[in-house]
């Protein structure tokens, strides 16, 4: 049982926020410059790609932006990076190409570090899941070359963690798309009689290829045991 | 959960160095580590699977960087509640953060932010720290941090946390660095500083190395070898204090791993050393 909490000092409660008002405001003060070290270090680790696109000015003036305006919840350092994506999404001027790739690689992110626990593919598993760190996302770029732009037309992905702790990104194909659902729909479904419901869509031949390539890269798995971590990140894509 | 004698020596947990602690079963002179829990907490994959690991071959303390103990809303008991199953799940006997906050009203800002030591705040700080130890089933240990401002007509340092002691029981993290940082700084004593604190609350140190910049003032980096001044301080410490574990802090331009146990085998032996001469 927690105890009551109690109100801080009215005298102590104007100081601070005027000591925080102007570290928020003026970044040429130590603390002011501190706030957005601290921020931009996370960002360059969690978001090269966005970093490198958008250039010193516009990074600059989006964590100036941040700083002074965005009400961060999050305490944990790791989730500045979910917090500026936060920030950007809600920003009324934030071009759509950036957003993307901004989104993309939190994703990566939050793939690499979801609580869940992914195991592995076996041989004799009579049920099937989606892997748990799985976030499907449309891409307008080359995940092999984000840099180098889109073309306009959204291509459905996966990306994921396997049980060996590398991130994936896999571009999806009609039969990948109708599997995944059925899996989310049911989150486990036995594998006998899987392709069933689905063959009037697709060949059993393209399913199964489907699922073969998902197995061998890990987007598909045995559904995790009961006492497995339950799924705890957050999910602001 | 697994104890620090007085004479352990430890390091923080950096990624730099977790695949080369893993290579052996246990490196000798490193008698534990410490780790942020932020950065550990409620996230799977590889990092997950590195702390288990490290967890069963070390003894682990955790040092955070958000609890904002003192900063002026209303305590963020979702976040606590989540540090007390990460410090229950690795068999975590010492909880530290800082005397300080990283919160206003608009929300978090990722930095440790100093506030303003008066009398008259000292009750409230007091009962935030038992809702912590509550909710922790520990004692809050309170480390003294590098503050880069001043409040006007605050009381010292020493004194103000020789009195938060005193109302909630926390513990003392003593940071020897940012205390000559402080000292420096501010132009204030640290031997009144260190004076002043009770022996009884301290239940570890932090020795690390800081930046000088071009007009003399320092910063607290964590990012070079500890200063000959740092060191005569912890030489002062240990004499008015005696022995605790101590751990260096190491957080930018990291070394590779034995290079860190040399400099920490050296300045534990330095410390060693001036305490017999001392005696």
């Amino acid at each position: 049982m927690s105890l009551p909490e109690t109100a801080a000092p009215r005298a102590m409660a104007m100081e601070f926020a005027s000591f925080c008002r102007a570290a928020r405001k003026n970044g040429s003060g130590i603390y002011g410059q501190l706030l957005r070290e601290n921020v931009a270090d996370a960002l360059r680790a969690s978001f090269p790609l966005f970093t490198g696109l958008i250039g010193s000015a516009a990074l600059d003036a989006a964590i100036e932006a941040f700083i002074q305006r965005h009400p961060a919840t999050r305490p944990q350092f790791h989730h500045i990076a979910t917090e500026f994506l936060l920030f950007v999404q809600r920003q009324p001027v934030s071009p759509r190409e950036q957003i993307a790739l901004l989104e993309y690689e939190w994703a990566l992110l939050a793939a690499e570090i979801d609580a869940a626990s992914v195991p592995p593919a076996s041989t004799e598993m009579e049920r099937l899941a989606l892997n748990p760190t799985t976030r499907l996302v449309l891409l307008q770029f080359d995940p092999a070359q984000p840099a180098a732009g889109g073309d306009g037309v959204d291509r459905p992905h996966a990306i994921f963690r396997n049980a060996n702790h590398q991130v994936l990104t896999l571009p999806l194909t009609l039969p990948d798309c109708l599997l995944i659902e059925h899996l989310r729909a049911k989150e486990a479904a036995p594998l006998a009689g899987l392709f069933d419901t689905l063959t009037p869509c697709c060949s059993t031949v393209e399913l199964q290829t489907s699922l073969t390539r998902g197995l061998i890269c890990g987007l598909f798995c045995p559904p995790p045991r009961p006492s497995e971590t339950p799924h705890e990140t957050d999910r602001p894509c | 959960m697994r104890t620090l004698t007085a004479g352990a020596r430890g390091l923080g947990l950096r990624p730099e160095f977790v695949d080369t602690l893993l290579e052996s079963p246990a490196v000798k002179g490193l008698d534990f580590l410490e780790v942020a829990p932020e950065n550990w907490m409620q996230i799977g994959g590889r990092k997950r699977d590195q702390l288990d690991r490290i967890a069963d071959r070390y003894p682990l303390v955790a040092h955070g960087l958000s609890l904002s103990i003192a900063d002026t809303e209303p305590l963020n008991t979702a976040f606590l509640r989540d540090i007390a199953r990460f410090l229950d799940d690795y068999g975590i006997a010492i909880y530290s953060d800082h005397l300080s906050a990283a919160r206003d009203s608009t929300g978090y800002l990722y930095d440790l932010l100093p506030v303003p030591r008066r009398a008259e705040n000292l009750p409230y700080l007091a009962d935030r720290i038992a809702q912590v130890q509550d909710i922790t089933s520990r004692r809050l240990v309170l480390e003294n941090i590098s503050a880069y401002h001043l409040y006007s007509g605050e009381m010292p340092e020493g004194a103000f946390f020789a009195e938060l002691v005193a109302r909630s029981g926390c513990g003392i993290l003593l940071d020897i660095n940012n205390a000559y940082v402080n000292a420096r700084n501010h132009g204030t004593d640290a031997s009144a500083f260190l004076r002043a604190l009770p022996s009884e609350a301290i239940v570890y140190y932090h020795i690390a190395g800081h930046l000088e910049l071009a007009d003399g003032f320092l910063v607290d980096t964590h990012g070079a070898p500890v200063a000959d001044a740092v060191m005569a301080l912890a030489h002062e410490t240990w004499a008015l204090h005696g022995a605790r574990p101590l751990l260096l802090e190491r957080d930018n331009n990291v070394p590779a791993l034995d290079v860190l146990l040399a400099d920490l085998g050296a300045i534990a032996t330095t410390i060693d050393e001036g305490r017999h001469v001392l005696a």
